[in-house]
Protein backbone atom coordinates (compact mmCIF):
# COMPACT_ATOMS: atom_id res chain seq x y z
CA UNK A 1 0.00 0.00 0.00
CA UNK A 2 1.60 3.18 -1.00
CA UNK A 3 1.66 6.81 0.90
CA UNK A 4 -1.32 9.04 0.06
CA UNK A 5 0.00 12.34 -1.44
CA UNK A 6 -3.09 13.84 0.27
CA UNK A 7 -1.70 12.88 3.56
CA UNK A 8 1.92 13.56 3.13
CA UNK A 9 1.59 16.83 1.49
CA UNK A 10 1.20 18.52 4.96
CA UNK A 11 4.81 16.70 5.53
CA UNK A 12 6.94 17.68 2.58
CA UNK A 13 8.09 21.07 4.15
CA UNK A 14 9.38 19.20 7.27
CA UNK A 15 10.84 16.47 5.54
CA UNK A 16 12.81 18.77 2.84
CA UNK A 17 13.70 21.47 5.79
CA UNK A 18 15.19 17.96 7.91
CA UNK A 19 17.24 17.23 5.25
CA UNK A 20 19.11 20.74 4.65
CA UNK A 21 20.20 20.79 8.21
CA UNK A 22 22.69 18.59 7.48
CA UNK A 23 23.98 21.00 5.11
CA UNK A 24 22.96 22.39 1.43
CA UNK A 25 21.71 19.81 -1.50
CA UNK A 26 20.37 20.02 -4.60
CA UNK A 27 17.02 18.50 -5.69
CA UNK A 28 17.87 15.09 -7.26
CA UNK A 29 19.90 14.60 -3.75
CA UNK A 30 17.01 15.34 -2.11
CA UNK A 31 15.03 12.68 -3.29
CA UNK A 32 16.99 10.01 -3.29
CA UNK A 33 17.79 10.91 0.38
CA UNK A 34 14.37 10.75 0.81
CA UNK A 35 13.66 7.58 -0.70
CA UNK A 36 16.31 5.93 0.46
CA UNK A 37 15.73 7.15 3.82
CA UNK A 38 12.16 5.83 3.64
CA UNK A 39 13.18 2.47 2.35
CA UNK A 40 11.43 3.34 -1.46
CA UNK A 41 7.67 4.10 0.77
CA UNK A 42 8.00 7.48 -0.05
CA UNK A 43 9.07 8.62 -3.61
CA UNK A 44 8.73 12.39 -3.81
CA UNK A 45 7.57 13.45 -7.56
CA UNK A 46 9.50 16.01 -9.44
CA UNK A 47 6.94 18.86 -9.54
CA UNK A 48 6.21 18.40 -6.00
CA UNK A 49 9.54 18.96 -4.97
CA UNK A 50 10.33 21.99 -7.01
CA UNK A 51 6.99 23.51 -5.72
CA UNK A 52 8.17 22.79 -1.98
CA UNK A 53 11.56 24.55 -2.88
CA UNK A 54 9.28 27.18 -4.78
CA UNK A 55 7.11 27.90 -1.61
CA UNK A 56 9.62 27.70 0.74
CA UNK A 57 12.06 30.08 -0.88
CA UNK A 58 9.43 32.83 -1.21
CA UNK A 59 8.64 32.45 2.79
CA UNK A 60 12.76 32.78 3.11
CA UNK A 61 12.93 29.15 4.81
CA UNK A 62 15.49 28.39 1.84
CA UNK A 63 18.23 30.56 -0.18
CA UNK A 64 19.01 29.01 -3.31
CA UNK A 65 22.43 29.35 -5.24
CA UNK A 66 24.09 27.97 -8.49
CA UNK A 67 27.29 25.79 -7.78
CA UNK A 68 29.02 23.80 -10.46
CA UNK A 69 29.24 20.02 -9.88
CA UNK A 70 32.23 17.82 -10.27
CA UNK A 71 31.24 17.26 -13.85
CA UNK A 72 30.89 20.68 -14.52
CA UNK A 73 27.10 20.90 -14.68
CA UNK A 74 25.71 24.05 -13.26
CA UNK A 75 23.30 23.29 -9.83
CA UNK A 76 20.99 24.97 -7.73
CA UNK A 77 21.72 24.28 -4.24
CA UNK A 78 19.61 25.41 -1.37
CA UNK A 79 20.11 25.74 2.27
CA UNK A 80 18.22 26.66 5.17
CA UNK A 81 18.40 30.27 6.72
CA UNK A 82 17.50 30.71 10.40
CA UNK A 83 14.06 31.26 10.05
CA UNK A 84 13.89 28.13 8.04
CA UNK A 85 14.90 26.66 11.00
CA UNK A 86 12.64 27.91 12.95
CA UNK A 87 9.64 27.02 11.25
CA UNK A 88 11.34 23.53 11.13
CA UNK A 89 11.27 23.19 15.24
CA UNK A 90 7.50 24.70 14.56
CA UNK A 91 6.41 21.80 12.07
CA UNK A 92 7.95 19.10 14.48
CA UNK A 93 5.85 20.27 17.34
CA UNK A 94 2.89 20.87 15.23
CA UNK A 95 3.55 17.06 13.81
CA UNK A 96 3.63 15.85 17.66
CA UNK A 97 0.83 17.31 18.16
CA UNK A 98 -1.49 15.88 14.88
CA UNK A 99 0.17 12.52 15.58
CA UNK A 100 -1.23 12.32 19.32
CA UNK A 101 -4.49 13.67 18.08
CA UNK A 102 -5.00 11.17 15.14
CA UNK A 103 -3.82 8.24 17.41
CA UNK A 104 -6.38 8.55 19.50
CA UNK A 105 -8.66 7.38 16.21
CA UNK A 106 -6.72 4.59 14.99
CA UNK A 107 -7.37 1.35 16.74
CA UNK A 108 -7.53 -2.29 15.57
CA UNK A 109 -11.38 -2.87 14.49
CA UNK A 110 -12.60 -5.87 16.48
CA UNK A 111 -14.30 -8.57 14.62
CA UNK B 1 17.58 10.99 -22.79
CA UNK B 2 15.67 12.36 -25.54
CA UNK B 3 12.97 11.33 -24.79
CA UNK B 4 12.99 12.94 -21.61
CA UNK B 5 13.72 16.06 -22.86
CA UNK B 6 10.77 16.10 -25.10
CA UNK B 7 8.38 14.64 -22.91
CA UNK B 8 9.59 17.59 -20.59
CA UNK B 9 9.20 19.84 -23.69
CA UNK B 10 5.63 18.80 -24.61
CA UNK B 11 4.41 19.15 -20.61
CA UNK B 12 5.70 22.60 -20.76
CA UNK B 13 5.05 23.42 -24.73
CA UNK B 14 1.15 25.31 -23.73
CA UNK B 15 2.84 27.10 -20.89
CA UNK B 16 3.69 31.50 -21.29
CA UNK B 17 7.27 31.76 -21.46
CA UNK B 18 7.84 33.91 -18.72
CA UNK B 19 10.87 33.29 -16.28
CA UNK B 20 9.11 31.48 -13.79
CA UNK B 21 8.08 29.07 -15.83
CA UNK B 22 11.44 28.45 -17.79
CA UNK B 23 13.00 28.11 -14.49
CA UNK B 24 11.08 25.32 -13.53
CA UNK B 25 11.41 23.60 -16.59
CA UNK B 26 15.40 23.89 -16.18
CA UNK B 27 15.44 22.75 -13.05
CA UNK B 28 13.01 19.72 -13.27
CA UNK B 29 14.67 18.53 -16.16
CA UNK B 30 18.41 19.08 -14.29
CA UNK B 31 16.22 16.45 -11.67
CA UNK B 32 15.04 14.49 -14.16
CA UNK B 33 18.21 13.87 -15.52
CA UNK B 34 20.04 13.27 -12.51
CA UNK B 35 17.70 10.48 -12.00
CA UNK B 36 17.99 8.78 -15.05
CA UNK B 37 21.90 8.86 -15.22
CA UNK B 38 21.75 7.47 -11.59
CA UNK B 39 18.98 4.88 -13.10
CA UNK B 40 21.41 4.11 -15.77
CA UNK B 41 24.53 3.62 -13.44
CA UNK B 42 22.68 1.11 -11.43
CA UNK B 43 22.37 -0.99 -14.56
CA UNK B 44 18.63 -0.18 -15.86
CA UNK B 45 17.89 -0.41 -19.14
CA UNK B 46 17.20 2.82 -21.24
CA UNK B 47 13.46 2.08 -21.15
CA UNK B 48 12.94 1.34 -17.66
CA UNK B 49 14.90 4.28 -16.74
CA UNK B 50 13.03 7.12 -19.21
CA UNK B 51 9.83 5.04 -17.78
CA UNK B 52 10.78 5.39 -14.53
CA UNK B 53 11.73 8.88 -14.20
CA UNK B 54 8.61 10.36 -16.55
CA UNK B 55 6.04 8.10 -13.81
CA UNK B 56 7.91 9.65 -11.10
CA UNK B 57 7.66 13.26 -12.68
CA UNK B 58 4.33 14.03 -11.06
CA UNK B 59 1.81 16.63 -12.31
CA UNK B 60 1.89 20.17 -13.58
CA UNK B 61 -0.85 21.10 -11.90
CA UNK B 62 1.00 21.18 -8.32
CA UNK B 63 3.38 23.98 -9.86
CA UNK B 64 0.38 26.13 -10.91
CA UNK B 65 0.60 28.02 -7.77
CA UNK B 66 4.31 28.91 -7.58
CA UNK B 67 4.28 29.86 -11.29
CA UNK B 68 1.23 31.93 -11.35
CA UNK B 69 -0.32 29.62 -14.13
CA UNK B 70 -3.05 28.43 -12.49
CA UNK B 71 -5.79 29.40 -14.57
CA UNK B 72 -3.87 27.88 -17.93
CA UNK B 73 -3.66 24.40 -16.35
CA UNK B 74 -7.02 24.58 -14.66
CA UNK B 75 -8.82 25.47 -17.66
CA UNK B 76 -6.82 22.68 -19.33
CA UNK B 77 -7.47 19.81 -17.32
CA UNK B 78 -11.46 21.04 -16.80
CA UNK B 79 -11.53 20.28 -20.69
CA UNK B 80 -10.01 16.80 -19.84
CA UNK B 81 -11.86 16.27 -16.69
CA UNK B 82 -14.62 13.79 -18.19
CA UNK B 83 -12.08 11.07 -19.30
CA UNK B 84 -10.25 8.92 -18.34
CA UNK B 85 -6.23 9.58 -18.00
CA UNK B 86 -4.03 7.27 -19.86
CA UNK B 87 -0.69 7.51 -17.61
CA UNK B 88 2.59 7.00 -20.13
CA UNK B 89 3.24 3.34 -18.81
CA UNK B 90 -0.38 2.24 -19.99
CA UNK B 91 0.06 3.69 -23.20
CA UNK B 92 3.97 1.95 -23.78
CA UNK B 93 2.36 -1.43 -22.65
CA UNK B 94 -0.28 -0.35 -24.74
CA UNK B 95 1.90 -0.18 -27.72
CA UNK B 96 3.78 -3.44 -26.45
CA UNK B 97 0.54 -5.38 -26.60
CA UNK B 98 -0.33 -4.00 -29.89
CA UNK B 99 2.72 -5.04 -31.31
CA UNK B 100 2.81 -8.56 -29.97
CA UNK B 101 -0.79 -8.89 -30.88
CA UNK B 102 -0.50 -7.63 -34.28
CA UNK B 103 2.24 -10.20 -34.54
CA UNK B 104 0.30 -12.78 -33.72
CA UNK B 105 -2.92 -11.94 -35.59
CA UNK B 106 -0.45 -11.68 -39.04
CA UNK B 107 0.77 -14.92 -38.28
CA UNK B 108 -2.96 -16.70 -38.22
CA UNK B 109 -3.93 -14.61 -41.37
CA UNK B 110 -0.76 -16.08 -42.84
CA UNK B 111 -1.46 -19.81 -41.50
CA UNK B 112 -5.02 -18.91 -43.13
CA UNK B 113 -4.02 -17.86 -46.38
CA UNK B 114 -0.96 -20.81 -46.56
CA UNK B 115 -3.13 -23.33 -45.67
CA UNK B 116 -4.38 -24.72 -48.85
CA UNK B 117 -0.64 -25.40 -49.89
CA UNK B 118 -0.34 -28.90 -48.71
CA UNK B 119 -3.54 -29.89 -50.98
CA UNK B 120 -2.69 -28.10 -53.53
CA UNK B 121 0.87 -29.32 -53.98
CA UNK B 122 -0.55 -32.82 -53.21
CA UNK B 123 -3.20 -32.90 -55.79
CA UNK B 124 -1.40 -32.02 -58.84
CA UNK B 125 1.71 -34.43 -58.08
CA UNK B 126 1.44 -36.71 -60.71
CA UNK B 127 2.29 -39.68 -58.62
CA UNK B 128 -0.01 -38.41 -56.03
CA UNK B 129 -0.50 -41.22 -53.80
CA UNK B 130 -3.43 -41.45 -50.84
CA UNK B 131 -0.23 -40.63 -48.59
CA UNK B 132 0.46 -37.49 -50.05
CA UNK B 133 -3.09 -36.49 -50.13
CA UNK B 134 -3.42 -37.46 -46.18
CA UNK B 135 0.15 -35.41 -45.42
CA UNK B 136 -1.70 -32.49 -47.21
CA UNK B 137 -5.02 -32.43 -45.51
CA UNK B 138 -3.31 -32.66 -42.38
CA UNK B 139 -0.93 -29.64 -43.49
CA UNK B 140 -4.45 -28.08 -43.79
CA UNK B 141 -6.11 -28.52 -40.49
CA UNK B 142 -3.01 -27.88 -38.80
CA UNK B 143 -2.40 -24.60 -40.53
CA UNK B 144 -6.36 -23.75 -39.88
CA UNK B 145 -5.73 -24.80 -35.91
CA UNK B 146 -2.72 -22.49 -36.03
CA UNK B 147 -4.91 -19.79 -37.29
CA UNK B 148 -7.65 -20.22 -34.86
CA UNK B 149 -5.35 -20.29 -32.13
CA UNK B 150 -3.32 -16.93 -33.30
CA UNK B 151 -6.44 -15.28 -33.80
CA UNK B 152 -7.85 -16.32 -30.02
CA UNK B 153 -5.23 -15.67 -28.50
CA UNK B 154 -4.27 -12.34 -29.72
CA UNK B 155 -7.74 -11.30 -29.69
CA UNK B 156 -8.02 -12.03 -25.72
CA UNK B 157 -4.32 -9.98 -24.84
CA UNK B 158 -6.21 -7.02 -26.24
CA UNK B 159 -9.08 -7.46 -24.45
CA UNK B 160 -8.19 -5.62 -21.78
CA UNK B 161 -7.12 -2.42 -23.60
CA UNK B 162 -10.89 -2.38 -24.64
CA UNK B 163 -11.54 0.71 -22.44
CA UNK B 164 -9.80 2.86 -24.76
CA UNK B 165 -12.47 2.41 -27.37
CA UNK B 166 -15.25 2.84 -24.89
CA UNK B 167 -14.65 4.82 -21.95
CA UNK B 168 -13.83 8.42 -22.83
CA UNK B 169 -10.30 9.10 -21.91
CA UNK B 170 -7.39 11.17 -22.83
CA UNK B 171 -3.74 11.46 -22.53
CA UNK B 172 -1.54 14.34 -21.60
CA UNK B 173 0.83 16.49 -23.67
CA UNK B 174 3.90 14.91 -22.97
CA UNK B 175 2.58 11.26 -23.32
CA UNK B 176 1.17 12.53 -26.96
CA UNK B 177 4.43 13.98 -27.66
CA UNK B 178 6.52 10.80 -26.88
CA UNK B 179 3.97 8.79 -29.21
CA UNK B 180 4.42 11.36 -31.53
CA UNK B 181 8.57 10.91 -31.50
CA UNK B 182 7.79 7.43 -31.86
CA UNK B 183 5.69 7.21 -34.66
CA UNK B 184 8.17 9.59 -36.68
CA UNK B 185 11.10 7.38 -35.74
CA UNK B 186 9.37 4.18 -36.57
CA UNK B 187 8.29 6.04 -40.26
CA UNK B 188 11.02 4.88 -42.77
CA UNK B 189 10.27 1.35 -41.17
CA UNK B 190 6.51 1.63 -42.22
CA UNK B 191 7.26 2.79 -45.37
CA UNK B 192 9.67 0.26 -46.24
CA UNK B 193 7.41 -2.86 -44.21
CA UNK B 194 4.76 -1.31 -46.61
CA UNK B 195 6.86 -1.11 -50.25
CA UNK B 196 8.34 -4.94 -49.60
CA UNK B 197 4.47 -5.93 -49.11
CA UNK B 198 3.34 -4.39 -51.97
CA UNK B 199 6.86 -5.63 -54.08
CA UNK B 200 5.21 -9.06 -52.55
CA UNK B 201 1.84 -8.49 -53.75
CA UNK B 202 2.93 -7.33 -57.08
CA UNK B 203 5.57 -10.30 -58.30
CA UNK B 204 3.77 -13.19 -56.73
CA UNK B 205 2.57 -14.37 -60.10
CA UNK B 206 5.99 -14.58 -61.68
CA UNK B 207 6.83 -17.88 -59.97
CA UNK B 208 3.26 -19.45 -61.41
CA UNK B 209 3.82 -17.62 -64.74
CA UNK B 210 7.43 -19.15 -64.95
CA UNK B 211 7.16 -22.49 -63.50
CA UNK B 212 3.83 -23.41 -66.05
CA UNK B 213 5.77 -21.79 -68.96
CA UNK B 214 9.28 -23.79 -68.21
CA UNK B 215 6.91 -26.94 -67.90
CA UNK B 216 3.33 -27.31 -68.24
CA UNK B 217 2.73 -30.54 -66.16
CA UNK B 218 0.50 -30.12 -62.84
CA UNK B 219 3.29 -30.04 -60.75
CA UNK B 220 5.17 -26.86 -61.36
CA UNK B 221 1.43 -25.31 -61.77
CA UNK B 222 0.89 -26.42 -57.68
CA UNK B 223 4.07 -25.05 -56.74
CA UNK B 224 3.85 -21.79 -58.20
CA UNK B 225 0.24 -21.47 -56.72
CA UNK B 226 2.19 -22.87 -53.30
CA UNK B 227 4.86 -20.01 -53.84
CA UNK B 228 2.08 -17.35 -54.83
CA UNK B 229 0.23 -17.97 -51.39
CA UNK B 230 3.40 -18.05 -49.42
CA UNK B 231 4.15 -14.51 -50.85
CA UNK B 232 0.77 -12.83 -50.13
CA UNK B 233 1.15 -14.34 -46.49
CA UNK B 234 4.30 -12.70 -46.24
CA UNK B 235 2.94 -9.26 -47.87
CA UNK B 236 -0.14 -10.00 -45.54
CA UNK B 237 1.92 -10.75 -42.22
CA UNK B 238 3.95 -7.80 -42.92
CA UNK B 239 1.54 -5.53 -44.10
CA UNK B 240 -0.54 -6.58 -40.55
CA UNK B 241 2.82 -5.48 -38.41
CA UNK B 242 3.60 -2.21 -39.47
CA UNK B 243 -0.29 -0.89 -39.76
CA UNK B 244 -0.68 -2.16 -36.54
CA UNK B 245 2.02 -0.08 -35.04
CA UNK B 246 0.54 3.22 -36.72
CA UNK B 247 -2.84 2.41 -35.74
CA UNK B 248 -1.81 1.78 -31.62
CA UNK B 249 -0.09 5.42 -32.15
CA UNK B 250 -3.16 6.83 -33.51
CA UNK B 251 -5.59 5.13 -31.53
CA UNK B 252 -3.43 6.69 -28.47
CA UNK B 253 -3.47 10.47 -30.06
CA UNK B 254 -7.18 10.23 -31.07
CA UNK B 255 -8.06 9.97 -27.61
CA UNK B 256 -7.37 13.51 -27.35
CA UNK B 257 -9.33 14.87 -30.11
CA UNK B 258 -12.71 13.40 -29.17
CA UNK B 259 -12.52 13.47 -24.94
CA UNK B 260 -17.18 12.95 -25.04
CA UNK B 261 -17.59 11.51 -28.24
CA UNK B 262 -15.12 8.77 -27.79
CA UNK B 263 -17.35 6.60 -26.30
CA UNK B 264 -20.27 6.74 -28.68
CA UNK B 265 -17.67 7.43 -31.66
CA UNK B 266 -15.48 4.28 -31.35
CA UNK B 267 -17.72 1.62 -30.95
CA UNK B 268 -20.04 2.36 -33.80
CA UNK B 269 -16.93 3.08 -36.09
CA UNK B 270 -16.74 1.03 -38.60
CA UNK B 271 -19.39 -1.22 -37.74
CA UNK B 272 -21.61 -1.86 -40.76
CA UNK B 273 -25.55 -1.76 -40.66
CA UNK B 274 -27.45 -3.04 -43.35
CA UNK B 275 -31.15 -1.35 -44.41
CA UNK B 276 -32.24 -4.53 -46.01
CA UNK B 277 -33.33 -6.90 -43.37
CA UNK B 278 -32.68 -9.75 -45.99
CA UNK B 279 -29.35 -8.95 -46.72
CA UNK B 280 -28.45 -8.24 -43.40
CA UNK B 281 -29.28 -11.86 -42.38
CA UNK B 282 -28.12 -13.39 -45.09
CA UNK B 283 -24.44 -11.31 -44.24
CA UNK B 284 -24.41 -12.27 -40.91
CA UNK B 285 -23.63 -16.10 -42.42
CA UNK B 286 -21.86 -14.95 -45.93
CA UNK B 287 -18.60 -15.98 -44.30
CA UNK B 288 -19.41 -19.27 -42.78
CA UNK B 289 -21.20 -20.26 -45.88
CA UNK B 290 -18.08 -19.29 -47.82
CA UNK B 291 -16.05 -21.82 -45.61
CA UNK B 292 -18.74 -24.34 -46.06
CA UNK B 293 -18.80 -24.16 -49.72
CA UNK B 294 -15.52 -23.93 -49.91
CA UNK B 295 -14.77 -26.96 -48.03
CA UNK B 296 -17.52 -28.74 -49.81
CA UNK B 297 -16.65 -28.36 -53.48
CA UNK B 298 -12.99 -28.71 -52.62
CA UNK B 299 -13.66 -31.97 -50.90
CA UNK B 300 -15.98 -33.14 -53.52
CA UNK B 301 -13.86 -32.44 -56.29
CA UNK B 302 -10.37 -32.52 -55.06
CA UNK B 303 -9.90 -29.63 -57.15
CA UNK B 304 -7.77 -27.83 -54.42
CA UNK B 305 -5.56 -26.07 -57.26
CA UNK B 306 -8.69 -23.74 -58.20
CA UNK B 307 -11.04 -23.88 -55.01
CA UNK B 308 -8.92 -21.25 -53.83
CA UNK B 309 -10.66 -18.61 -55.77
CA UNK B 310 -13.55 -18.73 -54.12
CA UNK B 311 -11.53 -16.75 -51.53
CA UNK B 312 -10.89 -13.55 -53.63
CA UNK B 313 -14.36 -13.89 -55.11
CA UNK B 314 -16.12 -13.67 -52.02
CA UNK B 315 -14.05 -10.83 -50.49
CA UNK B 316 -15.31 -8.89 -53.77
CA UNK B 317 -18.52 -10.03 -53.46
CA UNK B 318 -18.84 -8.95 -49.40
CA UNK B 319 -17.07 -5.26 -50.53
CA UNK B 320 -19.81 -5.16 -52.88
CA UNK B 321 -22.73 -5.98 -50.85
CA UNK B 322 -21.42 -3.29 -48.33
CA UNK B 323 -20.79 -0.68 -50.82
CA UNK B 324 -24.26 -1.25 -52.28
CA UNK B 325 -26.63 -2.04 -48.85
CA UNK B 326 -24.25 -1.13 -46.01
CA UNK B 327 -24.58 2.20 -44.07
CA UNK B 328 -21.87 3.61 -41.87
CA UNK B 329 -23.07 4.46 -38.46
CA UNK B 330 -21.34 7.23 -38.26
CA UNK B 331 -21.53 8.57 -41.72
CA UNK B 332 -25.56 8.38 -40.47
CA UNK B 333 -24.85 10.94 -37.36
CA UNK B 334 -23.30 13.59 -39.41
Amino acid sequence: MGISSDVIRGCNDTIILCLLLDGPSYGYEISRRIRVMTEDAYIIKETTLYSAFTRLEKAGCIESFPEFAENGKRRTYYRITEPGRRYYREKCEEWKLTKTVVEKFIKEENP
Amino acid sequence: MNTIRSYLESMFAKLPNTPDVIKAKCELGQMMEDKYTELISEGKSENEAVGQVISEFGNLDELGDVLGISSILNSESERYAAGRQVTFQEAQSYLDDKAHYALFHGLGTFFAIICSCGVILASTLEYASQRTIVAGLIFLFVSIAACVAFHTYSSLQMNKWDFLKKEPCSIDYGTAGMINDLRRSTHDTSILQRTIAILLFCTCYIPLIVLTMLNDQGVSAGLGVDILLFMVGLGVLILTVSSSREDGCRTLLNLNSSPYSANYYSQNAGEFRYENKTVRIIMSVFWPTVTCIYLIWSFLSFAWYITWIIWPLAAVADTLIKAIFGIRKEDERS
